[in-house]
């Protein structure tokens, strides 16, 4: 009898092991040399407010590639594309003074010109956390932002500061922010929050969150005092499920935010909460998103599981200019037992 | 039984305790060192935004070759001198003395592997708060687990009789401990540790074939 399990243990162990190994070894190296050409996403893309078109650097130094079936040579691409090869047109003396009515600089493209990214692996529910995060002072007295000496968590009650050189409670700090979300309405415990403690970035944001009643509120530390700001809604109907803090270094925006169906939404300055692009849908916990944009307009990718999709939207009012969806083809890759995913950061076990 | 098992390994044991909480006591001492050269809230700060396993990475490998030592010694003398023939001739249940060998041995890891622990939870309890020695202990579990793993199908190898089937076992061995070092991302097994424990405990019953075999007489 004992030998029978045993034997049922050894082979349900083997066929585990079969269904992890042998995909896993087609997928990494046999995929490449039988599918080399169907497997690779879309060349890197951007929307050109000139030309009204993604321009794709597809053809190497021949050339570049528009959605729309244009090609263009290399040096209509940079002047097509002014706000990202600012540099190769100033070399060239190219480089003009107005781009569509706008008077424009070599330094205030570079101040108003944004990066972002987002990974799936970066959301909190698709990573592990330990639950200590680092509020730093957003007004210090010098010039660089300073690493913090507490860090900070959430309980069911309240919010907690810990001396990070006496591991111990700051009761005081505590209560004063604990006092300073309840005051604006803030209910416990928290349900999403976002910042960024690197120190090297140009400003500091503080956190987003979002409370237990779905409510979104602002937090920082100025002056060493809390600073909370409850971030209303328009549309009730609409409930903020994640925020993303941005500081971009034109602090055009406050952050980004998505509701439950996975609709993306911007908080201006003055935190006013408006869609992007009439709607353009990101699941954080799914999807990638990167966002390349200039004092005029955005390019947003969104790599989702079936397709690359790009939206062009205007800087101004978040309004849909252009979109591109580009799906993947046939699926090379052998489904199998995998451990990891490149969308978050668990083993656990997974047939896809 | 268990005194036979003492009598075989104390020794063995005692090494394997002695560098396995050296091994501890090297991290702690670097981690003690770090905190008093650049201040608690240097290392808080690296602990919190960082995704490694600070100052337990080297211990990574370290249960795994214990266990895998600690079968060697429990298990080579067993084959080597046919001492295992003996112990089956004994007017026992063979299952029951199978269960009593691989008992003492997951016992003395757990000992020792539960001395590591505590000498950790200890030293780090005082300098850091809950959230973040709890990362670090929850990090090494699975390094601990696969301690436990690679004892047992290492007992299950060396018991084995058949040269072709210890190749054999070696690569399912090889495979399977495979799975507990697919991230060293902090907490990053968190959802995955029942089921690595219940594959240690059925990990139990692969010697169990091995001296079936053994008892055939297939080498």
């Amino acid at each position: 009898m004992m030998r029978k399990i045993a034997n049922i243990i050894l082979g349900i162990l083997i066929v585990m092991l079969v269904v992890w190994e042998l995909p896993w070894l087609y997928n990494n190296y046999a995929v490449s040399f039988l599918h080399g050409d169907e497997i690779g996403g879309q060349p890197f893309t951007l929307y050109s407010g000139l030309a009204d078109d993604f321009i794709q650097n597809t053809d190497g130094s021949q050339g570049r590639r528009g959605v729309s079936g244009k090609t263009y040579t290399v040096e209509e691409a940079d002047s097509l594309l002014p706000f990202f090869w600012t540099t190769q047109l100033v070399n060239a003396g190219r480089l003009p003074d107005t781009i569509r009515g706008f008077a424009v600089s070599p330094q205030l493209i570079r101040q108003t010109n944004i990066n972002y990214h987002r990974r799936a692996y970066d959301t909190h529910t698709n990573r592990p956390n330990c639950g200590l995060w680092l509020l730093l002072e957003s007004m210090p007295k010098r010039v660089n932002l300073e690493d913090p000496d507490d860090a900070f968590r959430f309980t069911t009650e309240g919010i907690e500061f810990l001396n990070m050189n006496t591991n111990s409670l700051k009761p005081k700090k505590s209560k004063l922010f604990t006092d300073a979300l309840v005051k604006k309405g803030f209910a416990f415990p928290i349900h999403e929050l976002d910042g960024n403690s690197d120190t090297r970035k140009d400003y500091d944001e503080g956190y987003l969150l979002i409370d237990h009643n779905r409510k979104m509120y602002h937090m920082k530390m100025t002056a060493g005092q809390p600073y909370v700001k409850k971030i209303e809604l328009v549309d009730e109907t609409v409930v903020p499920r994640f925020v993303f803090v941005t500081e971009f270094r034109s602090r055009c925006l406050r952050g980004l935010m998505t509701d439950e169906n996975n609709v993306l939404y911007a908080i201006t300055p003055d935190y006013e909460v408006k869609p992007i692009g009439e709607g353009i849908h990101f699941d954080p916990t799914q999807n990638n998103m990167m966002i390349m944009g200039n004092m005029l307009d955005w390019t947003i990718r969104i790599t989702t599981a079936e397709a690359e999709e790009f939206y062009a939207v205007s800087a101004f009012d978040y309004s849909l200019l252009k979109s591109f969806i580009a799906p993947y083809g046939s699926d090379p890759y052998l489904p199998g037992l995998h451990f990891t995913e490149t969308i978050d950061r668990w083993v656990k076990p997974r047939f896809n | 039984m268990f005194y036979k098992e003492w009598i075989k390994t104390r020794w063995a044991l005692l090494f394997i305790l002695i560098v396995t909480c050296g091994y501890v006591g090297y991290e702690l001492l670097n981690f003690l060192r770090a905190i008093g050269a650049m201040g608690g809230a240097h290392i808080w700060i690296a602990m919190i935004t960082k995704d490694e396993p600070m100052f337990v990475r080297h211990l990574q490998y370290l249960p795994m070759v214990a266990g895998i030592a600690l079968a060697c010694v429990q298990f080579f003398p067993e084959m080597y001198h046919k001492c295992l023939k003996l112990t089956l001739h004994l007017p026992c249940s063979h299952l029951r003395m199978m269960f009593q060998m691989l008992g003492f041995g997951l016992c003395a890891l757990l000992v020792c592997f539960g001395l590591n622990y505590l000498i950790l939870w200890l030293t780090m309890r005082s300098s850091l708060a809950p959230e973040l020695y709890g990362k670090m202990l929850l990090v090494a579990l699975p390094w601990y687990l696969a301690g436990f793993a690679a004892y047992l199908l290492s007992a299950w190898i060396i018991l084995e009789g058949s040269w072709a089937r210890r190749i054999f076992n070696l690569v399912v061995m090889f495979l399977c401990l495979k799975v507990f070092y697919l991230s060293s991302f902090p907490d990053a097994y968190v959802p995955f540790l029942p089921c690595l424990i219940v594959f240690v405990l059925a990990c139990v019953l692969l010697p169990w074939i091995s001296i079936d075999r053994f008892k055939k007489g297939i080498e």
